[in-house]
């Protein structure tokens, strides 16, 4: 097969994508048993402050159903707006908004993190590149793109970089709009400013459109929520012109992205390069979705696990120089380039 | 496309008639060196291949594009529905007529190029790369002959991928529209997209068979090997891919009895038919070429077409990433690759030394020998560097010089 | 044991007759078109000198470039391994840079401690920088070898020769000599023209502490006076120096 790597993405994409959004629909007891419980306590809004299941149907924040078939938060986009509730709780972004909010015990959190930063560990940004729903939708995208012969735009490192900046502004405001509404004098701002980014977040539009559920997409009730709901309408639109026109141009913007990228560097799986056979064609940095240069530009053995490398191996796919770009996992060699 | 000089082409078309008139004379066939080689061959499938540089086999049914240099893309000559002809050329007979054309201190390639070009194959569309100085100017001189059937594709001379990648697309597409106006073809993507898979196929054979050479010593003999390298200047990809295939099954079932004393890279300048002068004293002195870089063999066949977006704009661009990016040639600026290449294969195979085969007056060769000399130094890898041309009258000296070097290795 | 040697170089074929080591026997004689009798010649005469019979030799290694023309040898080696193999035990057995000034080519050598060889340069394909240039210009000069030597040595003045080629460098000459430049002045800027030329295959190598002098050129002292000038470094002139590579011949293991 020529596209080996490739065509086992789409399929782990595929299959993650029916979990995810219609997890829901799938499981129809709830798979959180009270061992799970113990393990994983559940988190609640305290007396007094919101919480999603507080928002009624139309509103931006309107989650379709309450109790996810487990109640954990992995690395992907796993959203809290897919229908019936979805297969996991939330993602991560969520998650720590969400608390921030709360202002929850550190002892309550520990093990839901405990549980991210070991699968962040295990496969670093690879959820992005394999499990992520809407990036595997943002792929499809991609691939229509490709049937109609348009090329793909290219964008600069300063850009790329500047998106990553933009990122953490956006990582930064949040967190901080989410402590600011903790504050008992404060706590007015609550009903509008809780989970600010996921109110703008594509996903909260995305997992219940493919869910079939209708979701909170003409919440024009104040003045704040109108914006929301305009700024929401917004980054939809800069989501699908970013995945058609550069592929996964967006992931740099992505601030749960942003978040599993601090675990690439020394996370289980290794990108490495062998110098010595590399011949300069500049094809892995060519195919790499998300444009990134070190592999090419450095000449020294090691390993490449940039920050922004969604570990999809498109590279190591496409190099043509046996034995050059190879991924192991925990030092074991899982697979090498070769031609064919 | 405008004519570049026409003062010129009148001094040009004088000479040209009084050289049409002595090359009658000449024999361009090379039967005594084409038996001797034959003779050196134990493989039964060579045959056809040595008939094929003898006889110059082409295929005429279509309009024939030449070309020199491994940076133009033979792809997209296939898929406009023309042949694809290398005419990079080491004829000794051809380069004394080059030599009343362009007389001087000029690389022999480029005058036995234009001596050449003087033959009666007919060529509907002559394609010059900007690579070398020499080649650049083909351009002008060559224009009595050719006029307007003269394409002049200007590639940058940075092989960084970063830096020039656009450049290298826009030009390979201007070529390419150009290409579509002149053959009146209007390629689809999935022809374009087959045309690669060709030469792709063509690509798995040579590394099949470029593998087997560095693996088990004296399984081909060195002028088998470059009379395999030539022939697919003559040959179409598929031509040649069925007779690889063959020759690879017959190199799988040899036993092999020669005893080499060394294996050795060979690198440097091209080595095309006739010019096995240093082929000759490697054989001679019982050393195995178990592995080479030259752009005539290795650069022209051992890079495949690797696709990322199948898109017409795509197929471009990873064209450019097959001819231009990995180019070896030191033209281009990047002696990294060079020595990547070196490195690896002396690794991969266990090999004694390099040679490196110096054209005499290929200048950009020859720069690049202090800075190799100084790495390869650090990295304990011996080098020897045979400076030589065309004529036969300093073996001797060569031959002294390669068995101190072998006797160096022991 | 007893071993011999042969050096059979475009100018002079030279033998060497060696018992465990120490040179018994040597001759030299002009190669002549014939390059078979002068072997024998050269040969009988080494034996002679010797003193023992030719069956008792029992390796016959033969170098130089009609090392292939030698029916009687039973082996075969290049001239720069046996120039390394001699000057090493000659210079001591220390490593070492080895210049020899021959009648066709010129070497230098590279040899680590061990004796063996690290590197080497040989001339182009032309005269430049040989004996047989020193040879052609001495004609011109109307002087033996060892006249235009002791010219050269003599000036004071050397004047810039461009040219190393011998076909321009003498025309170069009789241009200076009819200017009624002083015949010491051009001597001594025609050695000093060939050591430029040696000296810039000298500076290729990086270990060059100790540099050794030998082949035919060794003999000639303004060639020795003037590479040292360039150099910049002391040469040492092997014992010997025609026979540096005949020895080094039959001392191969």
């Amino acid at each position: 097969m020529k596209n080996k790597i490739s065509f086992i993405r789409r399929i782990v994409q595929i299959v993650s994508f029916v979990l995810l959004i219609y997890g829901g629909y799938i499981f129809k007891t709830r798979l959180y048993t009270e061992t799970g419980e113990k393990l994983f306590p559940k988190l609640k809004a305290p007396e007094g402050y919101i919480s999603t299941t507080k928002f009624k149907e139309g509103s931006i924040l309107w989650p379709s159903g309450t109790n996810p078939v487990l109640e954990n938060y992995p690395p992907s986009l796993v959203c809290r707006f897919a229908p019936k509730g979805g297969l996991f709780k939330a993602c991560i972004f969520h998650f720590i908004s969400e608390n921030l909010t709360w202002q929850t015990h550190i002892k309550y959190l520990l093990p839901h993190f405990t549980l991210f930063i070991l699968l962040c560990f295990l496969f670093g940004r690879m959820w992005c590149g394999w499990v992520c729903p809407i990036g595997s939708l943002g792929d499809f995208i991609t691939s229509i793109r490709k049937k109609m012969n348009i090329p793909v735009k290219r964008f600069p490192d300063s850009f790329k970089s500047s998106l990553r900046f933009f990122s953490y502004g956006i990582m930064v405001i949040s967190f901080f709009i989410s402590i600011l509404i903790g504050i008992p004098n404060f706590k007015r701002f609550q009903c509008y400013w809780f989970l600010p980014y996921c109110q703008i977040c594509p996903a909260r539009l995305i997992c219940p459109i493919f869910g079939l559920i209708k979701p909170g997409w003409k919440d024009f009730e104040t003045v704040i929520t109108s914006m929301f709901t305009i700024l929401g309408w917004l980054v939809m639109g800069i989501f699908l012109a970013a995945f058609y026109f550069g592929r996964r141009i967006w992931c740099h913007l992505c601030p749960v992205g942003l978040i599993n990228s601090f675990f690439n560097k020394g996370s289980g799986i290794e990108l490495k390069k062998r110098a010595i056979s590399c011949n300069k064609c500049g094809l892995c940095t060519d195919a790499c979705p998300m444009g990134l240069k070190d592999m090419y530009e450095k000449d020294t053995n090691g390993i490449y696990n940039q920050n922004g490398c969604i570990m999809c191996l498109r590279c190591v796919e496409i190099c043509p120089k046996e034995g050059c770009l190879s991924v192991s996992f925990f030092g074991k060699k899982i697979t090498e380039s070769k031609f064919r | 496309m405008k004519r570049y000089n026409t003062f010129i082409g009148q001094q040009y078309l004088k000479i040209l008639k009084y050289l049409t008139d002595k090359r009658k004379n000449i024999s361009f066939d090379y039967k005594n060196e084409i038996e001797k080689y034959r003779k050196a061959s134990d493989l039964k499938t060579m045959n056809y291949l040595y008939e094929v540089i003898s006889k110059k086999k082409i295929n005429i049914d279509k309009p024939i594009v030449g070309y020199f240099c491994k940076t133009i893309p033979e792809e997209i000559i296939i898929a406009v529905g023309a042949t694809p002809l290398r005419l990079c050329n080491q004829d000794i007979y051809c380069a004394e007529i080059g030599e009343e054309i362009i007389p001087g201190d000029i690389c022999p390639v480029i005058k036995a190029i234009c001596g050449y070009l003087q033959n009666d194959i007919k060529i509907d569309l002559l394609v010059i790369p900007a690579t070398c100085d020499g080649k650049t100017k083909l351009a002008e001189i060559l224009t009595p002959i050719f006029n307007d059937r003269i394409y002049f594709i200007d590639i940058p001379r940075n092989s960084d991928y970063i830096e020039n990648i656009d450049l290298w697309e826009s030009a390979y597409l201007k070529f390419y529209d150009y290409l579509k106006n002149r053959f009146k073809a209007k390629p689809s993507r999935k022809e374009l997209l087959s045309v690669c898979k060709m030469t792709n196929k063509r690509t798995e054979i040579f590394r099949k068979i470029y593998q087997l050479r560095g693996e088990k010593t004296g399984i081909i003999n060195s002028f088998d090997y470059f009379i395999l390298t030539s022939a697919s200047f003559y040959l179409s990809p598929s031509d040649w891919s069925e007779h690889a295939e063959i020759l690879y099954k017959e190199l799988l079932g040899k036993v092999v009895k020669q005893n080499y004393r060394k294996r050795i890279l060979l690198a440097g300048s091209p080595i095309i038919f006739p010019n096995f002068k240093i082929l000759e004293i490697i054989e001679d002195s019982n050393c195995y070429i178990a592995s080479d870089i030259l752009c005539s063999g290795y650069g022209h066949l051992f890079d495949p077409v690797k696709i990322d977006e199948e898109t017409e704009l795509g197929i471009i661009r990873a064209l450019t990433l097959k001819y231009i990016a990995p180019n070896l040639c030191p033209c281009f600026l990047g002696i990294d690759k060079l020595l990547n290449a070196i490195l690896e294969n002396m690794d991969k195979y266990t090999l004694d030394g390099v040679v490196y085969y110096n054209l005499r007056l290929c200048n950009v060769f020859e720069i690049e020998i202090p800075i190799l000399k100084d790495i390869l130094k650090n990295k304990g890898i011996p080098l020897l560097v045979l400076k030589t041309d065309f004529s036969r009258e300093d073996i001797g000296q060569l031959k002294t010089r390669l068995e101190a070097f072998i006797e160096m290795l022991k | 044991m007893i071993k011999a040697g042969i050096d059979i170089g475009s100018v002079t074929t030279k033998c060497v007759i060696v018992k465990d080591g120490v040179i018994f026997g040597k001759a030299i004689t002009k190669t002549p078109l014939n390059i078979e009798k002068a072997i024998d010649n050269v040969l009988q005469k080494a034996i002679e000198e010797a003193g023992i019979k030719e069956e008792e030799i029992k390796e016959f290694v033969s170098t130089g470039y009609g090392r292939k023309q030698c029916k009687k040898a039973n082996r075969f080696i290049t001239e720069i391994s046996a120039v390394a193999k001699g000057g090493h035990i000659f210079g001591g057995k220390k490593s070492c840079l080895i210049i020899d000034v021959g009648g066709q080519d010129t070497k230098v050598v590279e040899v680590n401690d061990r004796g063996l060889v690290t590197g080497f340069l040989m001339n182009d394909k032309c005269a430049a920088g040989t004996g047989r240039f020193i040879e052609i210009m001495s004609n011109i000069l109307e002087t033996d070898i060892n006249g235009f030597s002791s010219l050269a040595m003599s000036s004071k003045n050397p004047i810039k020769i461009n040219s190393t080629c011998s076909v321009f460098a003498e025309s170069e000459v009789i241009s200076l000599i009819t200017s009624l430049t002083p015949r010491e002045d051009i001597a001594a800027g025609l050695f000093n023209s060939i050591a430029l030329r040696i000296t810039t295959m000298v500076r290729q190598f990086k270990n060059i502490d100790r540099i050794l002098f030998c082949g035919g050129g060794a003999k000639i002292p303004a060639l020795k006076y003037y590479l040292e000038k360039n150099i910049e470094k002391e040469l040492f002139v092997l014992h010997e120096p025609q026979f540096v590579s005949a020895y080094g011949a039959a001392m191969i293991e």
